[in-house]
């Protein structure tokens, strides 16, 4: 058998791709009628009813399409030598070619862009700080479903990487008030590490954006500051704010806005910058009591200036000292107390605790509160002016859950008007430095020496990203009034803004500093001599974009590619070549990275 | 379309933050005693921010309703017009002045210079109370002595290093502002610069030169307003863009030589492509750096010999000079001399070496520098110093001096009432000071309001000053 098998196959290969009909004659067909096992006297070399009939008896018995035609498969089965596999689809990281269009979509800060985008692309750019070849792979792998889950449970995310970046770099960033005061600067004088420790949480802050694998987190987490807002570098709160940031922001921002409330209320942080430190009986500090619930709560037309005088007597008491919690009963003022819809006793000097538990309870809760953490939810996702009915939804699903975040935050990812909101924010500049930096796909290189109380030296790595925040004033944390940084595009454009925005580009390309000086585009985005000019921008512009350029647009950076002076065009074949690669590369990622485009998030 | 400058602030007002400071000054010392970290928030602090707003809404309204902010004729359609449109083209269509914004139809104003002396300048030390006592018993040590004083009216003086101001206040184009400042507490740095470039309730949080460009002009011309620095200055904030440059050579857009007339083209027809408010901003930006070119490829040359010293605000100050002299329509600059912050060994006015001499050698040597090279501009022109705070009268026992209060404002220009020292001086004798410190007797808006209404030719001083009715002193012409 296996002889007569090896002398069938042998020499039904010649005929393996080919495909026979009825109606046809010749050799082919009288191996087929063989290999049938017809009876001799059949094996015409015709392929007449009875071949045809003996073929589709057989395609039967093997599965096959009964067609009663002879190709590849048949005659593999036929030969006995199985089916080659088809080729697996060459594995391209980076999409190749212009991004799906999957929607007619406008942005309202350029109106007249395309900014319709693939799903993938939507989440990396709404809800990190910066997609880059490998998140996008993430996403399409898992699913986007899958991946949104992923980013709210952020303790399933192994992100031991950047949390080890951190830690070595900035090892004192939460240590207490005392060993920060007993930090000397360069003259011997006591106290430089209160002051460096602002610097310290703004570096640890930017290095986080960039490096961490739980990028929703860390947009949240810039969310609630941007709420429950403590300025970092404000003289009164030096030393602080770390520890606020990880006791208040970063352990509650994906849990309850009730807990977060609490915590941020009585936390040394918040008590010293809104002045309650020395709030005493008989002159109560009305400035924590009055954000407390204009800013961090119900809101403005909630309340009246009584609520306010009745909240900073329940606040009286609530102090600290040397940034540690105190409750001080002798500044407490005593008797009942109302605010809105709250009432309580607080009959002794130790009440003031559970009357201002009770408070923050009742705020927390208020359907005011729901709508205002809403709409700020919704600015910082989908646009400056969403909906009323996304910002009902999203309130709806903060009350229904007891105003746990992330079950908030999975209704408004999947509400319709998230989805289609592509292009609909305009980046901060936060948003845009780090994005700049992400696409650049920085490794992370250690400083020279030990971070000390000097703040890191001149040559941290990220001074680009750090250069850039300053510029454009957006260092984190660092707005300097209790409301936090503006989520609206108004308050960002600006004519000075945009040549910073433009050059910024030019300096992560051509300066960049030793982070990711190392960076190859060419490499990094698989541009190769052999595509065209074409092919080229399209690459660059899907992989560092997500939109699909204009036309115009399109045409205009292959041109520059091509030939710079314009004497020349590309075609839409023509190899591009080595040498267009190594003079101009460079100029045209800047030219995409600094392009509107790369400021729609 | 108008918009109202105190119903457009809505994103100013985002969240209708009403913050009401009760600052616990005495307490935080007492909790914080480390004086230098307070020190330290001037020197490169991440956080002395200028929040200077650069707000589009302006823009973005008109953008909305389909008015473009301005005519985009020129430049754009020049640089598409065909291949060969590079930076030669760019240049002449630079050299013609589109936007008739200096035509605005009121008196015409002075162009006003505003100095920040950030970091708390003694001023005590540069307008010297050679007359009063009290000044030499507090300052035994850093006083500046009689026998150094340049006698201005005989009770005060200026400190030697001064001396090249003395022109300015011969020819009646000097004055000075004693006693003034915020009245506000506050002896923290940040504070005190916010409230003072405010000017205003804490829910308004926008500066009081963008409230006088907001208040006396509809059109918002490139150069209206500038920064001579990375950001606009908080007094700047408005809810529409000012520039902020470092210098004109530094006003670019970084392309390789090779390659930036491409560059700019491209970056200029995606971003007029664009429409809305990204259009409008990139509009004003590029422009701004297509008007610069023709300066920026001549070399600066200052007039009448004028010698600017090689500092940093002397760049800056050639820099505003050269702006206002190329006609580009410029009516407000701002610019800052930081570096006062002296509560360790600031020196004596007999060494030239000191802290103190240093510094006040730059700001006499570049504001004399200017003036000479200004020449008939100076007409026009006012140039306005103010600190966040003044020093403590006393010296400390480090040779030095800590936060006070009341301060002295240099006032310059071809239409000030000068060669006179404006305002009621309270003395320096103890129950005249407050907490140690020289008293406010004129609140810093007097005067800035007076030279707004009569200099600036701007009748909405309501509106600029917020909340504060201004008494004039008779130092403005």
């Amino acid at each position: 058998m296996t002889v007569l098998a090896a002398t069938t196959s042998a020499r039904l290969r010649p005929y393996l791709n080919t495909t026979v009909k009825p109606g046809a004659r010749g050799k082919a067909v009288t191996e087929l009628q063989a290999a049938l096992k017809m009876p001799r006297k059949a094996r015409t070399g015709r392929f007449d009813a009875a071949t045809k009939r003996a073929v589709v008896a057989y395609q039967r018995k093997k599965r096959l399409p009964a067609t009663g035609t002879v190709g590849a498969a048949t005659w593999h089965a036929l030969a006995g030598v199985p089916m080659p596999k088809p080729r697996p689809a060459v594995k391209k990281p980076i999409q190749p070619s212009r991004p799906t269009v999957n929607a007619p979509t406008r942005s309202a800060h350029a109106p007249n862009l395309p900014v319709s985008t693939d799903p993938a692309w939507h989440l990396a750019r709404r809800l990190t700080y910066g997609a880059n070849a490998t998140l996008l792979t993430e996403i399409r792998t898992l699913g986007a479903t899958k991946w949104l889950e992923q980013q709210l449970n952020p303790a399933s995310i192994n992100d031991s990487a950047c949390e080890k970046i951190v830690a070595t770099t900035w090892p004192n960033l939460h240590a207490s008030r005392d060993v920060l005061h007993a930090m000397k600067n360069e003259s011997g004088a006591l106290g430089a590490g209160l002051w460096h420790s602002n610097i310290w949480l703004q570096r640890a802050t930017e290095t986080r954006r960039v490096f961490s694998k739980r990028q929703l987190f860390e947009m949240v987490v810039e969310m609630w500051h941007d709420h429950l807002h403590v300025t970092l570098g404000a003289d009164k709160v030096s030393g602080a704010v770390p520890r606020y940031d990880r006791d208040v922001i970063r352990k509650h921002a994906f849990g309850t806005f009730a807990d977060m409330l609490q915590a941020a209320t009585v936390h040394p942080a918040m008590i010293a910058y809104l002045d309650n430190s020395r709030s005493k009986k008989d002159s109560p500090n009305e400035n924590l009591a009055r954000e407390l619930l204009e800013l961090h709560t119900v809101g403005v037309g909630q309340f009246t200036e009584a609520d306010v005088k009745q909240a900073a007597r329940i606040l009286t008491g609530t102090s600290q000292t040397n940034f540690e919690p105190l409750y001080r009963p002798t500044f407490h003022w005593v008797g009942p107390v109302q605010v809105m819809g709250y009432t309580h006793p607080n009959a002794t000097a130790d009440a003031g605790p559970a009357a201002l538990s009770g408070l923050l309870t009742y705020l927390a809760h208020h359907p005011a509160t729901a709508q205002r953490i809403a709409l700020k939810m919704c600015r910082r996702f989908v646009s400056d002016t969403p909906s009323a009915a996304l910002v009902t939804a999203v309130a709806a699903a903060f009350t229904a859950n007891r105003t746990a975040i992330v079950p908030t935050l999975r209704v408004l990812f999947n509400h319709p008007e998230f989805i289609a909101s592509a292009g609909q924010k305009y980046r901060r500049p936060g948003e845009y430095v780090t994005a700049l930096y992400r696409a650049a796909n920085p490794t992370w290189t250690a400083p020279e020496k030990p971070v000390g109380p000097d703040g890191g030296g001149t040559h941290m790595p990220a001074n680009l990203v750090h250069d850039g925040h300053y510029r454009l004033q957006h260092e984190p944390l660092a707005w300097p009034a209790p409301n936090g940084y503006p989520d609206v595009a108004a308050a960002w454009q600006s004519a000075s803004g945009t040549i910073v925005r433009a050059n910024l580009p030019y300096y992560l390309v051509f300066w960049a500093d030793r982070t990711v000086k190392t960076t190859d585009w060419a490499t990094a985005y698989k541009i190769t001599p052999q595509m065209s000019a074409y092919t080229v921008v399209d690459t660059l512009t899907a992989a560092l974009t997500g939109y699909p350029f204009t036309a115009a647009h399109r045409t205009a950076l292959a041109k520059f590619l091509w030939d710079h002076t314009g004497k020349t065009s590309p075609t839409t074949t023509g190899p591009v070549g080595a040498d267009r690669i190594k003079y101009r590369l460079k100029d045209l990622v800047r030219l995409i990275l600094a392009s509107p485009y790369m400021n729609l998030r | 379309m108008t918009h109202n400058p105190f119903t457009d602030h809505d994103w100013l007002l985002d969240e209708q933050v009403t913050p009401v400071h009760h600052h616990e000054s005495t307490f935080l010392c007492s909790l914080n005693p480390g004086e230098e970290v307070e020190d330290a928030t001037i020197l490169g602090s991440p956080a002395q921010v200028s929040h200077a707003s650069r707000a589009a809404k302006a823009d973005a309204v008109e953008a909305a309703t389909g008015e473009r902010p301005r005519a985009h004729l020129s430049r754009r359609g020049v640089l598409r017009g065909g291949a060969g449109a590079g930076l030669g083209a760019l240049m002449v269509a630079s050299a013609t002045p589109r936007y008739a914004f200096a035509a605005t139809p009121t008196a015409p104003r002075d162009t006003i210079v505003a100095i920040f002396m950030r970091g708390a300048m003694d001023t005590l030390s540069a307008l010297v109370p050679h007359g009063d006592p009290a000044y030499y018993a507090a300052r035994p040590s850093v006083a500046v002595a009689k026998g150094q004083v340049i006698d201005l009216d005989g009770f005060f003086g200026l400190h030697p290093q001064l001396a090249p101001l003395m022109p300015a206040w011969t020819a009646g184009e000097l004055g000075f502002v004693h006693a003034t400042g915020n009245t506000d507490p506050t002896r923290s740095h940040f504070a005190a610069q916010d409230n003072v470039e405010r000017a205003a309730p804490a829910n308004i949080r926008s500066g009081w030169l963008g409230r006088h460009l907001e208040t006396s002009s509809t059109t918002q011309g490139t150069f209206r307003a500038i920064t001579l620095g990375p950001r606009a200055t908080a007094s700047l904030a408005a809810p529409f863009p000012t520039l902020s440059m470092t210098s004109v050579a530094d006003f670019d857009l970084r392309a390789s030589a090779t390659y930036k007339p491409n560059v700019m083209r491209d970056l200029d027809a995606m971003f007029g492509d664009a429409g809305g408010a990204m259009s409008a901003q990139a509009d004003a930006a590029f422009t701004a750096v297509d008007r610069l070119a023709t300066l920026r490829a001549q070399t600066y040359k200052p007039a009448g010999g004028a010698v600017y010293p090689d500092t940093a605000f002397g760049r800056n100050m050639a820099e505003i000079a050269r702006v206002i002299k190329a006609g580009l329509g410029v009516e407000v600059a701002c610019v800052d001399l930081g570096n006062w912050d002296m509560h360790n060994n600031m020196g004596t006015a007999t060494n030239p070496d000191g802290w103190m001499s240093r510094q006040l050698r730059d700001l006499a040597l570049t504001l004399a520098a200017f003036r000479t090279d200004l020449g008939a501009h100076f007409a026009k022109t006012l140039v306005v110093t103010m600190t966040e705070f003044g020093r403590r009268v006393a010296e400390n026992s480090t040779g030095g001096l800590d936060h006070g209060h009341g301060q002295a404002m240099f006032f310059m220009g071809g239409g000030i009432v000068g060669k006179k020292v404006h305002g009621r001086w309270p003395g320096l004798d103890k129950a005249a000071l407050d907490a140690g410190d020289l008293a406010i007797a004129t609140d810093y808006r007097h005067p800035l309001a007076e030279v707004v209404s009569r200099r600036l030719s701007n009748p909405r001083v309501d509106q600029v000053f917020p909340g504060f009715t201004p008494t004039a002193l008779g130092l403005a012409r």
